[in-house]
Protein backbone atom coordinates (compact mmCIF):
# COMPACT_ATOMS: atom_id res chain seq x y z
CA UNK A 1 0.00 0.00 0.00
CA UNK A 2 1.62 3.49 -1.14
CA UNK A 3 1.88 5.81 1.80
CA UNK A 4 0.50 9.22 1.02
CA UNK A 5 2.82 12.39 2.19
CA UNK A 6 1.62 15.84 1.95
CA UNK A 7 3.95 19.08 1.55
CA UNK A 8 2.54 22.28 3.06
CA UNK A 9 4.76 24.92 2.60
CA UNK A 10 4.92 29.31 2.61
CA UNK A 11 4.61 29.57 -0.74
CA UNK A 12 4.72 27.85 -4.53
CA UNK A 13 8.49 28.72 -4.73
CA UNK A 14 9.20 26.43 -1.72
CA UNK A 15 8.19 23.30 -4.17
CA UNK A 16 11.70 22.78 -4.95
CA UNK A 17 11.69 20.74 -1.67
CA UNK A 18 9.48 18.20 -3.18
CA UNK A 19 12.49 15.72 -5.13
CA UNK A 20 14.60 16.63 -1.75
CA UNK A 21 12.29 15.03 0.26
CA UNK A 22 11.53 12.21 -2.54
CA UNK A 23 15.02 11.13 -2.51
CA UNK A 24 14.97 11.41 1.33
CA UNK A 25 12.17 8.52 1.56
CA UNK A 26 13.40 6.58 -1.27
CA UNK A 27 16.66 6.32 1.00
CA UNK A 28 15.02 5.76 4.71
CA UNK A 29 12.55 3.42 2.95
CA UNK A 30 12.03 0.56 0.20
CA UNK A 31 8.25 1.18 0.68
CA UNK A 32 5.91 2.66 -1.67
CA UNK A 33 5.76 6.53 -0.70
CA UNK A 34 3.79 9.29 -2.82
CA UNK A 35 4.65 13.06 -1.64
CA UNK A 36 2.51 15.98 -2.96
CA UNK A 37 2.29 19.31 -2.70
CA UNK A 38 -0.61 20.90 -1.15
CA UNK A 39 -1.60 23.10 -4.01
CA UNK A 40 -3.85 25.54 -2.04
CA UNK A 41 -3.76 28.37 -4.78
CA UNK A 42 -6.93 27.39 -6.86
CA UNK A 43 -9.14 27.71 -3.47
CA UNK A 44 -11.06 30.91 -3.29
CA UNK A 45 -10.00 33.02 -0.42
CA UNK A 46 -7.53 30.60 0.90
CA UNK A 47 -6.91 30.71 4.84
CA UNK A 48 -3.48 32.66 5.93
CA UNK A 49 -2.70 30.79 9.11
CA UNK A 50 -0.58 27.97 9.40
CA UNK A 51 -3.06 25.49 11.31
CA UNK A 52 -6.04 26.65 9.06
CA UNK A 53 -3.73 26.17 5.84
CA UNK A 54 -2.57 22.32 7.57
CA UNK A 55 -6.23 21.53 8.21
CA UNK A 56 -7.37 22.15 4.25
CA UNK A 57 -4.24 20.59 3.08
CA UNK A 58 -5.15 18.03 4.75
CA UNK A 59 -8.82 17.78 3.60
CA UNK A 60 -7.73 18.74 0.20
CA UNK A 61 -5.14 16.22 0.25
CA UNK A 62 -5.92 13.12 2.28
CA UNK A 63 -2.76 11.51 3.89
CA UNK A 64 -0.59 9.79 6.42
CA UNK A 65 1.81 12.35 6.78
CA UNK A 66 2.57 15.96 6.34
CA UNK A 67 5.64 18.06 5.73
CA UNK A 68 5.46 21.24 7.01
CA UNK A 69 7.84 23.92 5.59
CA UNK A 70 8.39 26.98 7.02
CA UNK A 71 12.00 28.57 6.54
CA UNK A 72 13.95 29.64 9.45
CA UNK A 73 14.35 32.96 8.50
CA UNK A 74 16.18 35.07 10.79
CA UNK A 75 14.72 33.19 13.36
CA UNK A 76 16.22 30.36 15.41
CA UNK A 77 15.04 27.09 14.02
CA UNK A 78 13.67 25.80 17.35
CA UNK A 79 10.61 28.76 17.02
CA UNK A 80 9.15 27.25 13.79
CA UNK A 81 9.28 23.72 14.96
CA UNK A 82 7.18 25.05 18.36
CA UNK A 83 4.95 27.38 15.72
CA UNK A 84 4.26 24.03 13.93
CA UNK A 85 3.92 22.06 16.55
CA UNK A 86 0.89 24.27 17.80
CA UNK A 87 -0.34 24.97 14.87
CA UNK A 88 -1.14 21.43 13.73
CA UNK A 89 -4.64 20.10 14.93
CA UNK A 90 -5.30 17.74 12.07
CA UNK A 91 -4.14 14.53 13.83
CA UNK A 92 -1.97 14.01 11.20
CA UNK A 93 1.41 13.48 12.35
CA UNK A 94 4.02 15.64 10.56
CA UNK A 95 7.78 16.41 9.80
CA UNK A 96 8.89 19.70 10.27
CA UNK A 97 10.66 21.05 7.37
CA UNK A 98 12.93 23.92 8.41
CA UNK A 99 15.61 24.70 6.19
CA UNK A 100 18.58 27.26 7.19
CA UNK A 101 18.79 29.36 3.94
CA UNK A 102 17.08 27.18 1.83
CA UNK A 103 16.70 28.35 -1.31
CA UNK A 104 20.31 29.28 -1.45
CA UNK A 105 21.67 26.47 0.96
CA UNK A 106 19.85 23.99 -0.25
CA UNK A 107 20.59 24.28 -4.10
CA UNK A 108 24.20 25.26 -4.26
CA UNK A 109 25.81 22.18 -4.36
CA UNK A 110 26.12 21.19 -7.79
CA UNK A 111 27.29 23.32 -10.02
CA UNK A 112 26.92 21.33 -12.99
CA UNK A 113 23.53 20.70 -12.78
CA UNK A 114 22.88 24.67 -11.94
CA UNK A 115 24.76 25.46 -15.72
CA UNK A 116 22.52 23.10 -17.12
CA UNK A 117 19.27 24.83 -15.28
CA UNK A 118 20.53 27.77 -16.78
CA UNK A 119 20.51 26.57 -20.34
CA UNK A 120 24.64 26.66 -20.37
CA UNK A 121 26.20 23.31 -19.43
CA UNK A 122 29.25 23.89 -21.76
CA UNK A 123 30.29 27.02 -20.05
CA UNK A 124 33.36 27.30 -17.86
CA UNK A 125 33.02 30.84 -16.66
CA UNK A 126 33.28 31.14 -13.43
CA UNK A 127 30.59 31.41 -10.72
CA UNK A 128 31.92 31.76 -7.55
CA UNK A 129 29.64 29.80 -5.67
CA UNK A 130 29.99 29.84 -1.70
CA UNK A 131 31.72 26.52 0.07
CA UNK A 132 29.71 24.22 1.84
CA UNK A 133 30.42 25.91 5.08
CA UNK A 134 29.50 29.36 3.89
CA UNK A 135 25.50 27.62 3.00
CA UNK A 136 23.81 28.12 6.09
CA UNK A 137 25.75 31.83 6.67
CA UNK A 138 24.55 33.36 3.89
CA UNK A 139 22.90 36.53 4.17
CA UNK A 140 20.81 36.23 0.82
CA UNK A 141 20.68 32.89 -0.61
CA UNK A 142 18.26 32.96 -2.69
CA UNK A 143 19.86 35.99 -4.10
CA UNK A 144 23.01 34.25 -4.50
CA UNK A 145 21.29 31.28 -6.04
CA UNK A 146 19.17 33.30 -8.45
CA UNK A 147 22.94 35.55 -9.45
CA UNK A 148 24.42 32.32 -10.00
CA UNK A 149 21.83 31.03 -12.25
CA UNK A 150 21.64 34.58 -14.45
CA UNK A 151 25.76 34.55 -14.78
CA UNK A 152 25.68 30.51 -15.65
CA UNK A 153 23.23 31.28 -18.54
CA UNK A 154 25.00 33.93 -19.72
CA UNK A 155 22.03 35.43 -21.34
CA UNK A 156 21.74 38.83 -23.15
CA UNK A 157 19.23 41.03 -24.96
CA UNK A 158 15.94 39.56 -25.25
CA UNK A 159 17.41 35.84 -23.61
CA UNK A 160 18.35 37.88 -20.43
CA UNK A 161 14.97 39.49 -20.58
CA UNK A 162 13.30 35.89 -20.83
CA UNK A 163 15.38 34.01 -18.67
CA UNK A 164 13.35 33.44 -15.28
CA UNK A 165 15.75 32.61 -11.98
CA UNK A 166 12.50 31.42 -10.22
CA UNK A 167 11.47 28.80 -13.07
CA UNK A 168 15.73 27.54 -13.19
CA UNK A 169 15.57 27.13 -9.72
CA UNK A 170 13.14 24.54 -9.87
CA UNK A 171 14.42 23.29 -13.01
CA UNK A 172 17.73 22.76 -10.99
CA UNK A 173 16.00 20.94 -7.98
CA UNK A 174 14.30 18.50 -10.73
CA UNK A 175 18.05 17.94 -12.32
CA UNK A 176 19.93 16.80 -8.94
CA UNK A 177 19.74 13.04 -8.45
CA UNK A 178 21.95 13.01 -5.24
CA UNK A 179 21.07 15.32 -2.33
CA UNK A 180 23.80 13.61 -0.27
CA UNK A 181 25.88 16.65 0.50
CA UNK A 182 22.92 18.19 2.20
CA UNK A 183 23.82 15.31 4.79
CA UNK A 184 26.16 17.21 6.36
CA UNK A 185 24.10 20.26 7.10
CA UNK A 186 22.55 20.15 10.06
CA UNK A 187 19.18 21.28 9.04
CA UNK A 188 19.40 18.26 7.23
CA UNK A 189 20.66 15.92 9.43
CA UNK A 190 17.47 17.09 11.86
CA UNK A 191 14.79 16.11 9.08
CA UNK A 192 16.26 12.97 8.14
CA UNK A 193 16.58 12.26 12.15
CA UNK A 194 12.50 13.38 12.05
CA UNK A 195 11.71 11.63 8.85
CA UNK A 196 13.36 8.31 9.83
CA UNK A 197 11.22 8.27 13.46
CA UNK A 198 7.83 9.43 11.57
CA UNK A 199 7.86 6.34 8.77
CA UNK A 200 8.82 3.62 11.91
CA UNK A 201 5.91 5.26 13.80
CA UNK A 202 3.29 4.56 10.75
CA UNK A 203 4.86 0.73 10.15
CA UNK A 204 6.82 1.82 7.22
CA UNK A 205 9.78 -0.41 7.02
CA UNK A 206 13.00 0.89 6.83
CA UNK A 207 15.52 0.39 4.36
CA UNK A 208 18.96 -1.16 6.07
CA UNK A 209 21.60 0.09 3.36
CA UNK A 210 21.45 4.08 4.15
CA UNK A 211 23.06 4.63 7.45
CA UNK B 1 -5.46 40.97 -57.86
CA UNK B 2 -2.06 40.36 -55.65
CA UNK B 3 -1.37 36.55 -57.10
CA UNK B 4 -0.64 38.01 -60.83
CA UNK B 5 1.38 40.85 -59.67
CA UNK B 6 5.33 39.91 -60.11
CA UNK B 7 6.31 43.00 -61.47
CA UNK B 8 8.91 44.41 -58.79
CA UNK B 9 9.47 47.51 -61.03
CA UNK B 10 6.23 48.71 -61.22
CA UNK B 11 4.54 47.04 -58.53
CA UNK B 12 7.18 46.60 -55.68
CA UNK B 13 4.80 47.46 -52.84
CA UNK B 14 2.18 44.50 -53.74
CA UNK B 15 5.03 42.10 -54.43
CA UNK B 16 6.24 43.00 -50.98
CA UNK B 17 2.12 42.70 -49.72
CA UNK B 18 2.23 38.77 -51.21
CA UNK B 19 5.55 38.02 -50.13
CA UNK B 20 4.70 38.67 -46.79
CA UNK B 21 1.60 37.45 -46.85
CA UNK B 22 3.28 33.69 -48.48
CA UNK B 23 5.23 33.69 -44.48
CA UNK B 24 1.75 33.62 -42.89
CA UNK B 25 1.29 30.26 -41.31
CA UNK B 26 -1.05 28.77 -39.97
CA UNK B 27 0.08 26.00 -37.80
CA UNK B 28 -1.89 22.80 -37.42
CA UNK B 29 0.70 20.19 -36.14
CA UNK B 30 -0.21 16.39 -37.43
CA UNK B 31 1.57 13.99 -34.81
CA UNK B 32 2.60 11.86 -37.87
CA UNK B 33 4.43 14.55 -39.49
CA UNK B 34 5.79 15.39 -35.51
CA UNK B 35 7.41 12.19 -35.25
CA UNK B 36 8.99 11.69 -38.56
CA UNK B 37 12.34 11.29 -38.81
CA UNK B 38 14.55 13.66 -41.30
CA UNK B 39 17.12 12.90 -44.30
CA UNK B 40 19.86 14.84 -43.98
CA UNK B 41 19.12 17.29 -46.49
CA UNK B 42 15.74 17.80 -44.70
CA UNK B 43 14.40 21.51 -44.90
CA UNK B 44 15.90 23.44 -41.53
CA UNK B 45 12.12 24.72 -40.75
CA UNK B 46 9.63 23.49 -38.83
CA UNK B 47 6.44 23.20 -41.55
CA UNK B 48 3.04 23.94 -41.00
CA UNK B 49 2.54 20.61 -39.96
CA UNK B 50 5.00 19.89 -38.01
CA UNK B 51 7.29 18.41 -40.41
CA UNK B 52 11.32 18.74 -39.67
CA UNK B 53 11.22 19.13 -36.25
CA UNK B 54 14.52 17.10 -35.66
CA UNK B 55 16.24 18.61 -38.81
CA UNK B 56 15.39 22.54 -37.47
CA UNK B 57 16.69 21.68 -33.96
CA UNK B 58 19.93 19.62 -35.35
CA UNK B 59 20.61 22.89 -37.90
CA UNK B 60 19.86 25.13 -34.13
CA UNK B 61 22.27 22.58 -32.56
CA UNK B 62 25.36 22.74 -35.10
CA UNK B 63 25.09 26.53 -35.64
CA UNK B 64 25.56 27.03 -31.91
CA UNK B 65 28.50 24.33 -31.51
CA UNK B 66 30.32 26.33 -35.32
CA UNK B 67 30.38 29.33 -33.10
CA UNK B 68 31.35 27.68 -29.91
CA UNK B 69 32.52 24.17 -28.93
CA UNK B 70 29.69 22.84 -25.99
CA UNK B 71 27.16 25.43 -28.04
CA UNK B 72 25.38 21.76 -29.16
CA UNK B 73 24.90 20.87 -25.35
CA UNK B 74 23.58 24.37 -24.75
CA UNK B 75 21.12 24.38 -27.39
CA UNK B 76 19.65 20.93 -26.30
CA UNK B 77 19.67 22.31 -22.69
CA UNK B 78 17.83 25.29 -23.34
CA UNK B 79 15.01 23.49 -25.17
CA UNK B 80 14.90 20.69 -22.29
CA UNK B 81 14.45 23.11 -19.64
CA UNK B 82 11.99 25.42 -21.70
CA UNK B 83 9.77 21.96 -22.42
CA UNK B 84 10.15 20.85 -18.92
CA UNK B 85 8.15 23.82 -18.28
CA UNK B 86 5.23 22.08 -20.05
CA UNK B 87 5.96 18.63 -19.90
CA UNK B 88 6.66 16.53 -16.57
CA UNK B 89 9.66 14.35 -16.54
CA UNK B 90 12.00 15.38 -19.65
CA UNK B 91 16.09 15.47 -19.05
CA UNK B 92 17.34 15.67 -21.96
CA UNK B 93 16.36 15.95 -25.23
CA UNK B 94 18.95 15.33 -28.36
CA UNK B 95 18.72 14.55 -32.10
CA UNK B 96 19.98 11.12 -33.06
CA UNK B 97 22.52 11.24 -35.70
CA UNK B 98 21.91 7.64 -37.40
CA UNK B 99 25.45 7.62 -40.06
CA UNK B 100 23.79 4.25 -41.78
CA UNK B 101 20.56 5.49 -42.61
CA UNK B 102 21.19 9.04 -42.98
CA UNK B 103 18.59 10.00 -40.59
CA UNK B 104 17.70 12.54 -37.87
CA UNK B 105 15.63 11.88 -35.02
CA UNK B 106 14.30 13.36 -31.51
CA UNK B 107 15.27 11.95 -28.33
CA UNK B 108 14.28 12.07 -25.04
CA UNK B 109 15.74 11.00 -21.84
CA UNK B 110 13.58 11.23 -18.90
CA UNK B 111 14.52 11.49 -14.96
CA UNK B 112 15.28 7.98 -14.38
CA UNK B 113 17.74 8.14 -17.55
CA UNK B 114 15.57 5.93 -19.95
CA UNK B 115 15.68 7.06 -23.34
CA UNK B 116 12.11 8.11 -25.52
CA UNK B 117 12.04 8.11 -29.40
CA UNK B 118 9.98 10.39 -31.28
CA UNK B 119 7.42 7.83 -31.92
CA UNK B 120 6.79 6.82 -28.24
CA UNK B 121 5.90 10.29 -27.12
CA UNK B 122 3.12 11.99 -26.99
CA UNK B 123 1.32 14.16 -29.53
CA UNK B 124 0.83 16.80 -26.36
CA UNK B 125 4.64 16.74 -25.80
CA UNK B 126 5.65 16.70 -29.68
CA UNK B 127 3.47 19.43 -30.04
CA UNK B 128 4.99 21.38 -27.27
CA UNK B 129 8.64 20.51 -28.49
CA UNK B 130 7.88 22.06 -31.86
CA UNK B 131 6.74 25.11 -30.18
CA UNK B 132 9.77 25.44 -28.21
CA UNK B 133 12.17 24.37 -30.96
CA UNK B 134 10.15 27.10 -32.92
CA UNK B 135 10.73 29.89 -30.54
CA UNK B 136 14.61 29.21 -30.05
CA UNK B 137 14.93 29.55 -34.07
CA UNK B 138 15.68 32.82 -35.39
CA UNK B 139 15.55 32.04 -38.72
CA UNK B 140 11.60 31.48 -38.79
CA UNK B 141 10.62 34.90 -39.20
CA UNK B 142 6.49 35.39 -39.65
CA UNK B 143 2.94 35.39 -38.78
CA UNK B 144 1.94 32.44 -37.20
CA UNK B 145 -1.51 31.40 -36.75
CA UNK B 146 -3.02 28.55 -34.29
CA UNK B 147 -6.15 27.42 -32.99
CA UNK B 148 -7.24 26.96 -29.49
CA UNK B 149 -4.38 26.38 -28.01
CA UNK B 150 -5.96 25.35 -25.16
CA UNK B 151 -7.04 21.91 -26.11
CA UNK B 152 -5.68 19.08 -24.99
CA UNK B 153 -3.99 20.72 -22.27
CA UNK B 154 -4.33 20.96 -18.38
CA UNK B 155 -5.23 24.08 -16.93
CA UNK B 156 -2.70 24.51 -14.71
CA UNK B 157 -0.20 24.27 -17.93
CA UNK B 158 -2.10 27.02 -19.60
CA UNK B 159 -0.16 29.81 -18.73
CA UNK B 160 3.17 28.22 -19.79
CA UNK B 161 1.83 27.53 -23.03
CA UNK B 162 0.87 31.36 -23.36
CA UNK B 163 4.23 32.78 -22.00
CA UNK B 164 5.92 30.24 -24.65
CA UNK B 165 3.67 32.26 -27.44
CA UNK B 166 4.55 35.62 -25.65
CA UNK B 167 7.89 34.53 -26.37
CA UNK B 168 7.77 33.62 -29.84
CA UNK B 169 6.34 37.02 -30.61
CA UNK B 170 8.60 40.10 -31.16
CA UNK B 171 9.42 41.72 -28.24
CA UNK B 172 8.17 45.31 -29.31
CA UNK B 173 10.40 47.01 -26.89
CA UNK B 174 13.98 45.84 -27.96
CA UNK B 175 15.26 46.00 -31.44
CA UNK B 176 14.71 43.67 -33.82
CA UNK B 177 18.02 41.26 -33.78
CA UNK B 178 19.31 37.34 -33.96
CA UNK B 179 17.62 37.02 -30.30
CA UNK B 180 14.14 39.14 -31.02
CA UNK B 181 13.24 38.09 -34.68
CA UNK B 182 10.26 39.59 -36.12
CA UNK B 183 7.54 37.36 -35.25
CA UNK B 184 3.42 37.55 -34.58
CA UNK B 185 1.20 35.26 -33.31
CA UNK B 186 -2.15 35.45 -33.70
CA UNK B 187 -4.65 32.58 -31.92
CA UNK B 188 -8.00 32.16 -31.27
CA UNK B 189 -9.52 30.39 -28.09
CA UNK B 190 -12.71 30.08 -26.26
CA UNK B 191 -11.36 29.35 -23.02
CA UNK B 192 -11.45 31.12 -19.88
CA UNK B 193 -7.95 30.52 -18.75
CA UNK B 194 -6.45 31.95 -22.16
CA UNK B 195 -8.62 35.03 -22.06
CA UNK B 196 -7.17 35.58 -18.51
CA UNK B 197 -3.84 34.89 -18.83
CA UNK B 198 -3.44 37.44 -22.50
CA UNK B 199 -1.76 40.48 -22.39
CA UNK B 200 -5.27 42.96 -22.19
CA UNK B 201 -3.76 45.15 -25.26
CA UNK B 202 -3.24 41.77 -27.25
CA UNK B 203 -7.15 40.81 -26.70
CA UNK B 204 -9.63 41.02 -29.42
CA UNK B 205 -13.38 39.70 -28.70
CA UNK B 206 -15.06 38.95 -32.13
CA UNK B 207 -18.70 38.59 -31.29
CA UNK B 208 -21.92 38.90 -33.61
CA UNK B 209 -23.94 42.02 -32.77
CA UNK B 210 -27.39 42.99 -33.99
CA UNK B 211 -27.13 46.55 -34.92
CA UNK B 212 -30.40 48.19 -36.26
CA UNK B 213 -28.83 50.43 -39.51
CA UNK B 214 -31.38 52.38 -40.97
CA UNK B 215 -34.04 51.06 -39.46
CA UNK B 216 -33.33 47.45 -40.55
CA UNK B 217 -32.01 45.10 -38.12
CA UNK B 218 -28.52 43.61 -39.79
CA UNK B 219 -26.21 40.91 -38.19
CA UNK B 220 -22.42 42.02 -38.08
CA UNK B 221 -19.36 40.87 -36.62
CA UNK B 222 -17.94 43.30 -34.39
CA UNK B 223 -13.63 42.61 -33.00
CA UNK B 224 -13.49 44.96 -30.31
CA UNK B 225 -11.21 45.95 -27.75
CA UNK B 226 -10.41 46.40 -23.83
CA UNK B 227 -10.34 50.17 -22.80
CA UNK B 228 -7.18 51.54 -21.47
CA UNK B 229 -5.08 49.42 -24.36
CA UNK B 230 -2.99 50.69 -27.31
CA UNK B 231 -5.72 50.03 -29.69
CA UNK B 232 -8.04 52.32 -27.99
CA UNK B 233 -5.27 55.08 -27.30
CA UNK B 234 -5.15 54.44 -30.96
CA UNK B 235 -8.46 54.55 -32.26
CA UNK B 236 -10.77 55.91 -29.52
CA UNK B 237 -14.12 56.38 -31.56
CA UNK B 238 -13.87 52.77 -32.00
CA UNK B 239 -16.36 50.66 -29.50
CA UNK B 240 -14.54 48.66 -27.04
CA UNK B 241 -15.34 45.09 -25.40
CA UNK B 242 -17.83 45.49 -22.03
CA UNK B 243 -16.65 43.78 -18.96
CA UNK B 244 -20.03 42.33 -18.88
CA UNK B 245 -18.96 40.72 -22.00
CA UNK B 246 -16.14 38.90 -20.57
CA UNK B 247 -17.77 37.98 -17.42
CA UNK B 248 -18.88 34.20 -19.07
CA UNK B 249 -15.13 33.78 -19.85
CA UNK B 250 -13.67 35.35 -16.17
CA UNK B 251 -16.07 33.28 -13.99
CA UNK B 252 -17.79 30.42 -16.39
CA UNK B 253 -19.35 28.54 -13.56
CA UNK B 254 -21.26 31.58 -12.25
CA UNK B 255 -23.40 31.82 -15.27
CA UNK B 256 -23.92 28.12 -15.60
CA UNK B 257 -27.65 27.71 -13.83
CA UNK B 258 -26.84 26.40 -10.48
CA UNK B 259 -29.50 23.29 -9.56
CA UNK B 260 -30.03 22.42 -5.69
CA UNK B 261 -26.77 21.44 -3.91
CA UNK B 262 -27.27 17.79 -3.12
CA UNK B 263 -24.72 14.85 -2.86
CA UNK B 264 -22.38 13.59 -2.80
CA UNK B 265 -24.57 10.51 -1.60
CA UNK B 266 -23.72 6.92 -2.48
CA UNK B 267 -26.33 5.58 -5.50
CA UNK B 268 -27.23 9.66 -6.18
CA UNK B 269 -24.96 11.09 -9.47
CA UNK B 270 -25.11 15.34 -9.37
CA UNK B 271 -23.17 17.63 -11.28
CA UNK B 272 -19.05 18.20 -10.00
CA UNK B 273 -20.13 21.88 -9.64
CA UNK B 274 -23.42 20.63 -7.65
CA UNK B 275 -21.81 18.66 -5.14
CA UNK B 276 -21.57 20.14 -1.72
CA UNK B 277 -18.18 19.22 -1.29
CA UNK B 278 -16.80 21.48 -4.12
CA UNK B 279 -18.58 24.19 -2.98
CA UNK B 280 -15.54 25.69 -1.57
CA UNK B 281 -13.69 25.92 -4.65
CA UNK B 282 -16.17 27.68 -6.70
CA UNK B 283 -15.85 31.61 -6.71
CA UNK B 284 -18.35 34.09 -6.97
CA UNK B 285 -20.34 31.54 -4.79
CA UNK B 286 -21.07 31.69 -0.74
CA UNK B 287 -18.25 29.64 -0.02
CA UNK B 288 -19.44 27.02 3.51
CA UNK B 289 -16.06 24.95 3.95
CA UNK B 290 -16.97 21.63 4.88
CA UNK B 291 -15.44 19.74 7.92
Amino acid sequence: MTTQATLVTDGPSDTVLLPILRWLCGKITLAAIEVRWADLRGVPNPPMGLGERLTLAVELYPCRLLFVHRDAENQEPRLRYEEIWGANGTGCSHVCVVPVRMQGAWLLHNADALRRAAGRPSSTAPLELPTRRQWEALPDPKGILHQALRTASGATGRRAKKFSPEKAAHRLADLIDDWSPLRQLPAFQLLEADTRAALVALDVPPASDFP
Amino acid sequence: MLSSVNNAAEHRTLVLARQEMMSWTQLQLEPSALRAPDGFTASRSIGPNGAHLPATLYELAQTAERARVGGASDVYAQVANRLSNLVENVRRITVDVDEKRNLLSIVMTDRHDTQHVAGALSDGTLGFLALTVMEADPKSRRLLCLEEPENGMHPLRIAAVMELLGDLAVDVELPVDHDNPLRQVIINTHSPSVVACVHDGALLVAYPIHAIVAGVEEAQLSVRHLTRTWRHTATPQVLTVTRGDLLAYLNPFAVIEKTSTGGPRVGVTTRVMDRKDMQMFLPGLAAERTR
